[in-house]
C-alpha cells in the first residue's frame, strides 16, 4: 500500500476516533452535569433557621456560631458567657482554628413513629453548594454524638454540639481562600433505640466490677433484658458493693456540673511515661495483633505492607470529684488535640487511639461513676498512631472528654476539659 | 523516519493482538462495572433511600466516581485481573512483531531500505504507544462508564472505603480532584504499558519461543513484585505503583524511581538491537 494512501486511511480513523472521543465526552458531560445537580446538597441541608420533619418531629437549628478556638479554650477557666461570646465570628478569616457550635431543637409534633435516638456524627463541610468532605476529618464532634430525646407530643429539647476544626491539615492557602463556611450536619435517628450501654462500672475502692439492679419498667419484658446488653436509664439504680445504691434520676441536673466539680490532675512526668514501654500484654486492635513490649506486630502484614509507623503514648491522670454529688464521667468520647511546634494536629478518631484504666490491659469503661469526694484512680490513655504524621514533639495536649452520663438529661450540653500543659517529646 | 512509524502503525491494526487486548480489557471493564453496580450501588442506594428520608429530607453520601472506577473498586476481582496481568495486555497489540520479524528475516529485508538504528527507533515508538493504548483503555473506558451513573466528587473520606491517606502518593488530587487522578493514573497505565511492551522487544533475540516473549514482561513483573515483597522495596514494585488504589503506600518517588528504573532498562536492553548487526 501506497504510503500517501496510508497516510489517508490514518487521518479518516483518527477522524472517527475523535468523533466518537468527542461523543463519549459530551456524553459524560451532560450526564455528570445531571448527577452533580441531583447531589448538590438543596433538600437535605440542614443549616440555620432550617427545618426538617421526621418521623414526628420538627428539628431545626435555630443558631449557629463560629467561635475562635482560643478564645473558647481560654474561657474554660473561666466560663462565662461574656467571655464566650465576645469571640463569636462571623468568617472564618484570621482564625487558627475554630469551634463551631450549633443549637438545635426537637420538636414533637406528632405521635407517630417515636424516634428515641438522634445520632449526629456526620458533619460535612460544603463548598459551593458541594460537599467538600476532605475536611470532614478537620471537624469532629467534641461533645456527646448521640441524644436520647423522648419527649411527649408539644414538647422540645434543645441540644448544643460542638464542632471543633484546626488548621494545620489543610495548606494556608486554601484555608484563607474558603473565607467562609457552609456546612451541613448529618442527622442519623434511630427509633426504639434508647440509652447506651454499659459495659462495666468499676467501684473505685475495691476495682472490682459493681453489680447493677435494675429496676424494670412494667411494660419492659424483663426476659428480653441480656446480662451483658444492661441498658442504664433513667430510674435505674446503681448499686455498688459497699451497699449504697443510687438512683440515676437523683443526679445533678447538667447545669450545675461545671469545671470546677472534677479535679484533673496529670502526672508531672509525662515525658517519662510517654517513653515506659514495660507493657507486655498483647492487644487486639481491630483484628491485628501487637505485642507492645517489644513493639513487634505480630500479626499486621497488611500494614507493613502500608508502611505505617506506630507510635504509642501514654498519658495519666487522675480525677477527684469535688462536688457534693455523684459524677458520672463518660469516657466514651476522648479526644486528643495536640499542638506542633508549627500547626495544630488533631488525633480523635477511634482508629488512632485506645484508653485504658487501672491496670494497663484493663479496658476502660465507656462510663464511670465517681462518688462526692472520690478521686477517681488513675487511668492510663494510651494513643496509638499508624501513621508517619506521628509528632516528633508535642507542645501542648488537650484533652477532651463528657462529663456527663448522656442519658441523664436531655439538656446534655456541658462539656469539660481536661488540659496537659507542658511539652511533651516522643 | 515518519513513514516508518506511519507503516508500524499501520501493521499494529493489521495484527489480532491488538483486537485481543482491547476486547479483554473491554469484557474486564464491563465485569468490573457490573459488579460495581449490581453489588455495591445498588446496595448502598437502596440502603440510602430507605433511610432518613432519602430523597427529601436528607440522604447519605452517595457513591462516587472514584468508587465504581476499576483503579479503586478494591473489592473488585476483576479489578485485580487487570492489574496482574497488564503486562501481558501491553504486550498483545505489538511487542512480539520485532521478534518475528527477527526470526522470519523480514527485518534484514528492511535494514537494507532504512536506516536499521531508525527503524529500530519506530518499532520502539510504536510499540510503546501501542502497548500504552491497550494499557490506558480499561482505565479509561471504565471511567466513562462510572460517569454515566456516578457524580465526579469527592469521596467520602471518612467512609473508609479507601486506603489512600494523607502520606500517599497523590493524596491532595485524590481527596480534591477524583477526575485528575483518574486522568493521571490512566496516563501512567499508558506510560507502564508501553514501557512493559517495549520489554518484550529487548528479549526478541535472546528467545527462541514466541510465547516466552508474549508473558516476559508479566514474568519480570511477578518476579519483582516476589522478590520485593515485605522488604523495603515494596513500594518500588511496578505491580503496586501502577495499582490506584496503592495497597502499598506509594509516594511520589517510588512512581518516578520505578518508571526511570523500567524506562532505562527498556533503552538498554533495545539499543543494542540498533547496533549490532550481527543480531540479523
Amino acid at each position: 500500500m501506497h504510503p500517501a494512501y496510508m497516510g489517508d486511511i490514518m487521518k479518516k480513523r483518527i477522524i472517527i476516533i475523535l468523533t466518537v472521543i468527542t461523543c463519549m465526552l459530551s456524553v459524560i458531560y451532560i450526564r455528570q452535569k445531571e448527577l452533580l445537580d441531583k447531589y448538590r446538597v438543596r433538600d437535605c441541608v440542614v443549616s440555620m433557621d432550617e427545618s426538617i420533619s421526621y418521623k414526628g418531629y420538627d428539628i431545626s437549628i435555630s443558631s449557629a456560631e463560629l467561635w475562635d478556638y482560643n478564645a473558647f479554650y481560654n474561657s474554660i477557666d473561666n466560663p462565662t458567657e461574656d467571655v464566650v461570646y465576645k469571640a463569636k465570628q462571623d468568617t472564618i478569616e484570621g482564625l487558627d482554628a475554630i469551634i463551631l457550635v450549633c443549637e438545635m431543637s426537637f420538636t414533637r409534633v406528632s405521635d407517630v413513629e417515636g424516634v428515641d435516638t438522634i445520632d449526629t456524627t456526620n458533619f460535612y463541610v460544603l463548598q459551593d453548594g458541594y460537599y467538600k468532605v476532605s475536611d470532614w476529618q478537620l471537624f469532629n464532634l467534641i461533645n456527646q454524638s448521640s441524644y436520647d430525646i423522648d419527649l411527649n407530643v408539644g414538647e422540645t429539647a434543645t441540644y448544643k454540639m460542638f464542632f471543633t476544626m484546626y488548621e494545620g491539615m489543610v495548606s494556608d492557602e486554601d484555608w484563607k481562600k474558603r473565607g467562609t463556611l457552609d456546612y451541613m450536619i448529618q442527622l442519623e435517628m434511630y427509633p426504639e433505640r434508647t440509652g447506651f450501654y454499659l459495659e462495666e462500672l468499676v467501684d473505685k475502692t475495691s476495682n472490682e466490677p459493681v453489680e447493677l439492679m435494675l429496676t424494670v419498667k412494667e411494660d419492659s419484658d424483663e426476659d428480653k433484658l441480656d446480662e451483658e446488653d444492661i441498658r442504664w436509664d433513667y430510674g435505674d439504680y446503681i448499686e455498688n458493693k459497699t451497699g449504697g445504691v443510687h438512683k440515676l434520676t437523683e443526679l445533678p441536673p447538667i447545669e450545675n456540673i461545671v469545671y470546677s466539680d472534677i479535679v484533673i490532675e496529670h502526672t508531672d512526668d509525662i515525658k517519662a511515661l510517654l517513653e515506659r514501654d514495660d507493657y507486655s500484654e498483647e492487644y487486639f486492635f481491630g483484628h491485628e495483633q501487637f505485642d507492645l513490649n517489644t513493639g513487634e506486630i505480630k500479626q499486621l502484614e497488611s500494614d507493613i505492607e502500608r508502611g505505617r509507623k506506630t507510635s504509642y503514648y501514654y498519658m495519666s491522670y487522675t480525677m477527684e470529684n469535688v462536688s457534693d454529688e455523684p459524677m458520672i464521667i463518660s469516657l466514651s468520647n476522648i479526644n486528643i488535640v495536640m499542638r506542633l511546634p508549627d500547626y495544630w494536629v488533631f488525633y480523635g478518631t477511634e482508629t488512632s487511639y485506645r484508653y485504658y484504666t487501672g491496670e494497663p490491659s484493663e479496658l476502660t469503661p465507656s462510663q464511670m461513676i465517681i462518688m462526692p469526694g472520690e478521686k477517681e484512680q488513675v487511668f492510663t490513655l494510651q494513643w496509638i498512631t499508624f501513621d508517619d504524621s506521628a509528632p516528633e514533639h508535642i507542645d501542648e495536649a488537650y484533652m477532651c472528654f463528657n462529663p456527663t452520663g448522656t442519658t441523664c438529661s436531655l439538656n446534655n450540653e456541658l462539656q469539660t476539659y481536661g488540659i496537659i500543659e507542658g511539652g511533651l517529646d516522643r | 523516519m515518519s513513514t516508518i512509524i506511519k507503516n508500524e502503525f499501520h501493521k499494529v491494526f493489521k495484527y489480532k493482538g491488538i483486537y485481543i487486548a482491547f476486547i479483554l480489557g473491554l469484557l474486564l471493564v464491563i465485569a468490573d462495572s457490573l459488579y460495581y453496580y449490581n453489588e455495591v450501588y445498588s446496595y448502598t442506594m437502596s440502603f440510602s433511600e430507605n433511610d432518613l428520608g432519602g430523597k427529601t429530607e436528607g440522604m447519605w453520601y452517595p457513591p462516587v466516581l472514584m468508587q465504581g472506577w476499576i483503579g479503586h473498586n478494591i473489592s473488585s476481582v476483576y479489578s485485580e485481573i487487570y492489574y496482574t496481568i497488564f503486562p501481558f495486555i501491553a504486550v498483545l497489540p505489538f511487542g512480539v512483531t520485532y521478534y518475528e520479524e527477527l526470526k522470519t528475516g523480514y527485518l534484514k529485508n528492511i535494514v537494507t531500505r532504512v536506516k536499521r538504528s531508525k527503524y529500530i527507533l519506530a518499532k520502539y515508538i510504536v510499540t510503546f504507544v501501542s502497548g500504552g493504548m491497550v494499557c490506558a483503555f480499561p482505565s479509561l473506558l471504565s471511567a466513562w462508564i462510572a460517569a454515566l451513573y456516578l457524580p465526579n466528587m469527592p469521596m467520602n473520606i471518612a467512609s473508609m472505603s479507601t486506603l489512600i491517606g494523607n502520606t500517599h502518593f497523590m493524596w491532595e488530587i485524590f481527596r480534591d480532584s477524583p477526575a485528575t487522578y483518574i486522568l493521571i493514573y490512566s496516563l501512567l497505565a499508558f506510560i507502564f504499558g508501553g514501557l512493559m511492551a517495549t520489554l518484550a522487544m529487548g528479549i526478541a533475540h535472546l528467545s527462541d519461543n514466541r510465547f516466552f516473549v508474549y508473558v516476559y514482561p508479566f514474568l519480570l513483573q511477578l518476579s519483582i513484585d516476589y522478590l520485593f515483597k515485605n522488604t523495603k522495596l515494596m513500594s518500588y514494585s511496578p505491580a503496586n505503583v501502577i495499582v490506584p488504589w496503592q495497597p502499598s503506600q506509594i509516594e511520589t518517588k517510588n512512581v518516578v524511581i520505578t518508571l526511570l528504573v523500567i524506562a532505562l532498562f527498556s533503552v538498554l536492553t533495545v539499543l543494542p538491537h540498533s547496533r549490532k548487526k550481527d543480531l540479523v
